[in-house]
């Protein structure tokens, strides 16, 4: 996309524009507050380098974070195509489910737009290391307000679910990663102890194993399932969307485009925590945007 | 507001909206004001909870330190709280989640030896340990829980290595020890089958000394993340919960006077850090 040309820019936009579902802003401030809300405008004011002004379509924008360059921010879109630009509001309102919520740009570190619905998570590290000392980490946990870094180091909600449920989240494999690299979303049962590897759990496995992709679902016993296996390293340094839907019947993961389902791996906890997972210490995973949503 | 109230209200709250939302803040108020009957009201000071679960929409469930839960209905609609960066907020109970209130240890003070070392309280409440060791200045009857929050940052290759809290007589009585009970961390701990880590659970009645570790596996400590520990030294047991798992000892009777609590490791080359301290008696949990 060229933006040295915002007429054009805006009639582009201007095109693509409306008919989209319900989309909810969450921003992620200074202090560590997260507030979600629906915009009360219609599109964002920004300053394009050149000094155009234009306006881009909320619906048109998935994430906002600081660049390296200046006061200015990088906006990514939906089609991946990123813009640099100046914020010009000074103040964004959000109507939020305790009203309308007035927030200084200046406070917001990141944010981004999601479909309405579902609710953001929050994790806490789990206190478990390995007894040889060779797999302990060797870095602390990276828990941030808008990310998590997993090296080594297993998250777990607080709050515990019931099944039917959908799991989303962004994950973003880092380059200094060996040959081998695995993400897992694990279910596991309640009353599993929080500083030994549980016993029994439900996972979903994506990542890349002797230089192939791989995707799948497994369970503690053993049995796994491979759902893709493909040619080439996985996508480095990128955001990719991963999506887990558990069911009665099935599982479902959605990830990178293309969606994969199997009913061969099966189990009934009644509740759970979830848990996110890195392979192995130095397989570093940056993981973002964790949402659940409730049919 | 006078000072006081003020004071009272300024303990840090995080609230949890039903869509994720976070909000941190403080409390506009000095405490929850909670119905208990048709025509009776308390008022909790907010350093009593520990947090409050709303997702049940009659009534919030209240968790006080000490453990006791409490079902009351607020008597505002509205939580006011005061926030950094949105100004001054009203929060309806009916899309809040849980309401929790973030510990100050401040309100404890610690004594040491004035030339004694390893042992700092940051100014956020944070204590760093280093082969230190100080008590508190208040005293507390049993029974007693100590809520907090342990890490280890690095581990070092003595021989043994601990934290330990313990109770500590002022005037010990004839036969009886001046330090009644304790818990002692280890990182490093030797036993029979080498070094490990684990759990020392002491209780010490008249002179005798009454050691026993746990019938567990030895557990692999990890440093560098926060452990949550519950120690309760009751009247006639010690019971501690090491990141929700349950360690008890029984059927020792404690001696029934004040105590003061010592914190402190035996390595000076190992740090520990410890936050979120909460000293409770148990029977002053009642509203």
């Amino acid at each position: 996309m060229n933006v040295s040309r915002p007429s054009l820019l805006l009639l582009l936009l201007a095109m693509q524009a409306g008919g989209a579902e319900p989309l909810v802003l969450v921003t992620h401030l200074a202090d560590g507050s997260r507030v979600i809300g629906e915009p009360t405008t219609t599109a964002l004011p920004v300053t394009l380098p050149g000094g155009a002004l234009v306006e881009i379509q909320w619906d048109r924008i998935r994430r906002i974070h600081p660049s390296n360059v200046g006061e200015t921010v990088t906006i990514q879109l939906l089609n991946q195509d990123e813009v640099t630009a100046q914020l010009t509001a000074t103040h964004w309102t959000l109507k939020t489910l305790f009203g309308p919520c007035t927030i200084p740009v200046r406070a917001i570190r990141s944010a981004y737009c999601r479909r309405a619905g579902g609710r953001e998570l929050d994790w806490e590290v789990l206190p478990i290391t390995s007894s040889d000392p060779e797999a302990r980490p060797t870095n602390p946990p990276e828990l941030r307000t808008d990310s998590i870094l997993l090296d080594g180091w297993t998250v777990r909600t607080a709050r515990t679910f019931a099944r039917p449920i959908t799991f989303e989240c962004a994950i973003q494999l880092t380059q200094d990663t060996p040959r081998d690299a695995m993400f897992s979303v694990r279910f596991v049962p309640a009353d599993e102890p929080r500083d030994t590897e549980p016993k029994r759990f439900l996972s979903v496995f994506v990542g890349q194993r002797g230089g192939r992709q791989i995707i799948g679902a497994s369970r503690h016993n053993g049995h796994a399932v491979t759902l893709y296996e493909g040619d080439g390293p996985f996508p480095r340094n990128q955001p990719i969307p991963l999506r887990v839907r558990w069911s009665d019947e099935r599982l479902e993961i959605q990830f990178n485009g293309r969606t994969f389902t199997t009913d061969a791996v099966h189990a009934w906890y009644d509740a759970f925590h979830l848990d996110l997972v890195s392979g192995a210490p130095r397989q570093r995973w940056r993981v973002s945007e964790t949402v659940v949503r409730f049919p | 507001m006078t000072l006081t109230a003020f004071l009272l209200a300024s303990l840090p709250l995080t609230v949890m909206l039903q869509d994720g939302t976070r909000l941190h803040g403080t409390a506009s108020v000095p405490g929850f004001a909670a119905l208990v009957s048709n025509t009776s009201t308390t008022n909790l000071a907010w350093k009593t909870i520990r947090k409050i679960n709303a997702t049940d929409r009659e009534a919030v469930l209240v968790e006080l330190h000490g453990a006791r839960r409490l079902r009351l209905r607020p008597v505002a609609t509205h939580l006011a709280m005061q926030t950094k960066q949105l100004g001054a907020l009203d929060i309806p109970w009916d899309a809040i989640e849980e309401c929790r209130v973030e510990s100050v240890s401040d309100d404890i003070m610690w004594l040491s030896a004035p030339t004694a070392t390893g042992f700092g309280v940051a100014p956020d409440g944070v204590i760093t340990i280093q082969g230190g060791r100080a008590m508190t200045e208040q005293l507390y009857r049993l029974p007693l829980t100590i809520e907090c929050e342990l890490m280890l940052l690095n581990r070092t290759s003595s021989s043994e290595s601990w934290l330990e809290w313990a109770l500590v007589a002022p005037k010990a009585r004839r036969g009886q020890p001046a330090d009644p009970a304790s818990v002692r961390l280890a990182s490093s701990l030797r036993t029979k089958d080498g070094l490990h880590a684990g759990l020392v659970l002491r209780l010490m009645h008249t002179a005798q000394n009454t050691a026993r570790r746990p019938g567990e596996p030895p557990f692999a400590l990890a440093s560098g993340v926060w452990h949550r520990v519950r120690i309760h030294f009751g009247l006639d047991r010690l019971r501690v919960e090491w990141n929700g798992r349950p360690h008890e000892l029984q059927g020792v009777s404690q001696p029934n006077q004040p105590v003061r609590v010592a914190l402190g490791s035996s390595d000076s080359q190992q740090r520990w850090l410890v936050r979120h301290i909460t000293i409770h008696e148990q029977h002053s949990a009642t509203p």
